[in-house]
């Protein structure tokens, strides 16, 4: 936990001016942030395993800026970090875990109380990060959009902030982006399912 | 990828009911089967894609959260090092407290590892780079690499003493050090940097959470995290891109800021502004709320003011030796830290020092430059010329002559400065022309004028009175007052204390205490030298006191006394030199200001129009009296409601002084913040918060420290308040408490900041503390206004709310019967 309550405004500018030491440092805070609140907040959660992850991270924000931030923008600007964390910590456990299924070793969740996710979920989302890598080169908009209403829990309003453009055109980015992934995904599973089938 | 025209189809087609979404869509494909394919599967995944991406990071975020961690467990084994708590974490690792774990003997040490998530090739590879560092650094200032290695995962760490201290400028604060003890820390960091140097290390991040100082008093180095080698082939190249944005910008030096190479006397630069920060308690540059662009841009160019116009027991050597350390040039720097510290060590020493203080003269002259008649300025724009208006009654006969006098009085202020100066500055013999700041020659000069020149005290007052004019150039009001203090007492040997004289040297001390907030003093100046001009029958004198005493009336909220005093003062004037005289404008701005304070609105402007109509008269194009009258105008019709027209006023004060002054001029503050305040009334609060936010640097840039910014501060806290944003308006009005607390503790406006701060914690629940706040407040508006004012209404109502609240409360602890 940030024990200055200045410290954070002072990343968050530094980062949004383009610093990228601070940009990593807050980056760490974040994702530090986010395990350990997960971890201390995990016995509330029990039997529940799936978790609000925009409240999750609005608790973060709490905690690390300790309700001091100046402007809207460095709060937009702190859940579009916080986005990018979480996406990069939920990819990392895919990753791992089909790692360790394919090693076949059992995924030790089962250490921890919480029940195994459907494997498909963890699919998707390795699916789903490939599927963004490749548009990140042709249009970085729309990446940032899904980790901000995926990852980060931001609202269509939010997210408009975030990206500087209108409600509007975030709304129809998102449905057509949402459509398109989705419907690339069911494309994959089609074609493995013909393959398994065959 | 998506096609452009599918996603145009398909947005229109999902709006559209089943049946006629299939022609539609048949339609707008024709023959293009590609084209329909893809419209055809978005409308499909359409159903369930929104509601599938927005449920997915719940569905895994615990189980990804929870596990992620399981590499570093309390109690965790690394090789023989057992961990404790996080003590620390940066952008390349996080910092563990660790014990040896075959506890056979006791150490404590910092144990320093990636974290799991970051674990990319290029965060490994620094990492390397900082353990490579530390094991080649061997020195007592600099905290040692003790082990280092692979955890079992695969995850590379390292293990370092464990310094228990405090960031060097915390403890120089805890310990107080004086100023000899905190030059004799910087001596030790020196001594570390040099060796770091020697060994081709650059540390590059030097500020005081990486300087600690242990209980025992020694300076330990910490964090090569962002440190570079400087032989080739040391990292790759991405490294050092990835790493050259700094993460700390005001300890930065100007060239690092701007992504250049950097070399060693990077380092010189950082000392310099930790050397600043310790003596002098502030940073160099401020670069809060600034674009990496703008730091680099300020860095640049803005030259930090000197520590002794911070703390003027500073000025001279030390002036100077920080001035060489933050040099923007890296070639006008101390070549080396080494060098650096020979010059701390010859100050210490009190030998002569390399670095020389800037001529005098040239920075009096920029100065004066600068602050043009600032001081005038800065009680809020109300004050101006009466001083020097003042000086130039007693020989002007006709307006004309009287314009001329005033204009000549006004240049004769700013070159007697430079005369002084020069004088001084040669003065000395044991000092080369140039060598000392204007501050120092002012010094100097005040105790030649009290040793050299008692034999001849009409020219000592006079010298005098030019230098508390000087002292106000550089907004020094205390020794400014000093001064007057000195001039008073020759004045009354002199000419005794029923004469012209004596009453015009309270007038200006009135001016003087007025400036530095102490309105008590400064009403009991005005009301003796209204006596003595009384009873000497001399009209110009009396209306001087008569402007004066009614200026402090004004301030202290006494405002039908205010009033009597510039209407008797207006009707002298008058009286004595026609409704032309430059006076009658003077007087007539500052009865404006008066009404639009008094709410009476059409008056006040009648009193501009006649003081702008006035000093057109005198004065030919751009004028700081034309801007100070505008301002005023401005300030009243934006009360009206006349918005557009207030702008409009507003603009023309702010080109004018811009085309006087250039650009970021200190006068456009009081422009700035009005501005802020038009944009405030129309409901534009973020326009009008970036507003006030420029209001605060300018005068962070011109006067740091100045109460000025509490009466920023307080208008953003009202203005986030109007934009329901109490979170943004507790800190402003924070803020702006303590600055008015520490500087203006019985300004009204401290009223209002403190039961906007009461009404803001009330929504927090913090019932004592907003209690105590609301009710102060409205007490202090209450004495100051009177109980029907808008501000103390405005307070009232806060009161009422808070009484509710409290009630509202207390029914609801009362059980039920």
């Amino acid at each position: 936990m940030s024990g200055d309550v200045g410290e954070i405004t002072k990343l968050l500018r530094a980062a949004s001016a383009g610093d990228r030491g601070a940009s990593d440092e807050l980056f760490t805070s974040v994702f530090q942030e986010l395990r350990a609140l997960a971890r201390s907040h995990r016995r509330r959660w029990n039997g529940n395993d799936t978790l609000n992850t925009t409240a999750l991270i609005n608790e973060v924000y709490l905690r690390l800026a300790n309700q001091t931030l100046a402007s809207f923008q460095d709060r937009i600007h702190f859940f579009a970090t916080a986005s990018r964390a979480m996406r990069q910590i939920l990819i990392n456990y895919a990753e791992r875990a089909s790692a360790e299924k394919r090693g076949g070793n059992a995924l030790r969740v089962t250490l921890t109380g919480l029940s195994l996710h459907e494997d498909s979920t963890l699919e998707d989302l390795l699916h789903i990060d490939a599927l963004l890598s490749k548009l990140e080169d042709t249009n970085p908009r729309h990446c940032r959009l899904f980790e901000y209403r995926v990852f980060g829990g931001m609202t269509i309003d939010e997210a408009a902030g975030a990206l500087d453009v209108s409600p509007a055109t975030v709304k129809r980015d998102w449905t057509v982006l949402s459509a398109w992934l989705f419907s690339e995904m069911n494309a994959k599973k089609a074609s493995q399912q013909e393959g398994s089938a065959s | 990828m998506i096609l452009e025209r599918a996603a145009e189809i398909f947005l229109e087609a999902v709006t559209l009911d089943a049946e006629t979404r299939a022609r539609f869509v048949t339609d707008m494909c024709g023959n293009e089967p590609r084209l329909l394919n893809q419209v055809n599967r978005l409308l499909e995944a359409a159903n369930e894609s929104e509601d599938y991406f927005l449920n997915l990071a719940g569905k895994v975020s615990l189980g990804a959260l929870a596990t992620d961690e399981k590499g570093l467990p309390a109690d965790k084994v690394i090789g023989q090092w057992r961990l404790r708590e996080r003590i620390g974490r940066g952008g390349m690792g996080a910092v563990y407290l660790a014990e040896r774990a075959d506890e056979q003997f006791e150490q404590r040490a910092a144990l320093k590892i990636l974290p799991t998530g970051l674990d990319t090739d290029q965060a490994r590879a620094r990492f390397l780079v900082e353990r490579q560092i530390l094991a080649r650094l061997v020195h007592d200032n600099i905290a040692r690499l003790l082990d280092g290695g692979v955890t079992e995962e695969g995850v590379p760490f390292f293990v370092m003493d464990y310094v228990e201290g405090l960031p060097i400028d915390a403890y120089c604060v805890r310990h107080t050090l004086s100023t000899h003890q905190r030059l004799e820390l910087v001596l030790d960091i020196v001594k570390a940097v040099q060796y770091a140097h020697r060994n081709l290390i650059i540390h590059r991040d030097l500020k005081p959470s990486n300087v600690l100082v242990t209980q025992s008093g020694q300076v330990r180095l910490l964090d090569f995290g962002i440190a570079k080698m400087l032989e080739p082939n040391a990292g790759d190249a991405d490294l050092t891109r990835m790493t050259q944005r700094p993460a700390t910008p005001t300890f930065s030096s100007p060239e690092m800021l701007r992504g250049e190479p950097v070399d060693i006397t990077t380092d010189v630069y950082s000392i310099g502004v930790l050397i600043y920060l310790l003596l002098s308690g502030k940073t160099p540059l401020d670069y809060a709320g600034m674009s990496l662009a703008e730091m680099c841009e300020r860095a640049s160019t803005d030259v930090p003011p000197l520590m002794s116009s911070i703390r003027p027991e500073l000025r001279g050597d030390l002036d100077a030796i920080v001035a060489k350390a933050l040099a923007k040039d890296p070639a006008e720097r101390y070549e080396s830290v080494e060098s650096l510290g020979n010059d701390i060590r010859n100050y210490l020493a009190a030998l002569p020092v390399m670095a020389k203080a800037p001529s005098g003269v040239y920075r009096a002259r920029k100065f004066l430059a600068r602050h043009r008649l600032g001081v005038a300025f800065v009680a809020f724009a109300v004050i101006a010329l009466s001083t020097i208006a003042g000086l130039a009654v007693r020989s002007a006969i006709t307006a004309e002559e009287q314009a001329r006098t005033v204009a000549l009085e006004r240049d004769r202020a700013e070159e007697t400065v430079d005369f002084l100066i020069s004088i001084f500055d040669s003065a000395d013999p044991n000092i080369a022309p140039g060598e000392q700041t204007a501050f120092q020659i002012l010094e100097n000069g005040r105790a030649q004028i009290a040793s050299e020149l008692s034999e001849v005290p009409a020219v000592q007052a006079e010298l005098l009175k030019t230098m508390s004019l000087a002292y106000q150039s550089l907004r020094l009001v205390d020794e400014s007052r000093d001064v007057l203090e000195q001039e008073r007492q020759i004045r009354s040997a002199a000419n005794g204390e029923q004469s012209t004289e004596y009453a015009d040297v309270l007038i200006r001390l009135a001016q003087v205490t007025d400036i530095g907030g102490d309105y008590e003093s400064s009403l009991a100046f005005a009301k003796q030298a209204l006596e003595i001009s009384e009873a000497l029958g001399d009209l110009p004198g009396q209306a001087a006191g008569h402007t004066r005493v009614g200026r402090i009336l004004h301030l202290q909220g006494d405002f039908d006394g205010a009033n009597a005093g510039y209407r008797q003062a207006l009707e002298l004037y008058v009286r004595d030199y026609g409704a032309d005289a430059l006076q009658v404008a003077q007087t007539r701005s500052h009865l404006g200001n008066l009404l639009n304070h008094q709410e009476r609105f059409p008056e006040a402007v009648e009193e501009f129009e006649e003081a702008l109509r006035i000093r057109r008269l005198h004065f030919e194009g751009d004028n700081s009296e034309i801007t100070e009258v505008l301002l005023g105008l401005a300030s009243t019709l934006k009360n009206q409601g006349k918005l557009d027209e207030a702008e409009e006023a507003y603009v023309r004060a702010f080109e004018m002084n811009d085309r006087l002054y250039g650009p970021d001029n200190s006068y456009n503050l009081y422009v700035v913040n009005g501005l802020g305040l038009v944009a405030q009334e129309r409901g534009q609060y973020d326009l009008a918060i970036d507003r006030f936010e420029h209001a605060i640097r300018l005068i962070e840039m011109h006067t740091p420290g100045s109460p000025n910014s509490g009466f920023a501060y307080a208008n953003i806290g009202k203005a986030n308040m109007l934009r329901d944003r109490m979170d943004l308006a507790v800190p402003a009005l924070r803020n702006a408490e303590a600055i008015f607390e520490a500087r203006l503790p019985g300004h009204w406006l401290r009223g209002e900041v403190r039961w906007r701060l009461g009404r803001c914690l009330l929504e927090t629940g913090d019932y004592a503390e907003a209690e105590q706040l609301i009710t102060s407040g409205a007490e202090v508006l209450e004495e100051r206004w009177g109980s029907d004012h808008k501000l103390t209404r405005d307070a009232q109502a806060a009161a009422a709310l808070l009484h509710e609240a409290r009630s509202r409360r207390e029914q609801a602890s009362v059980p039920p019967d």
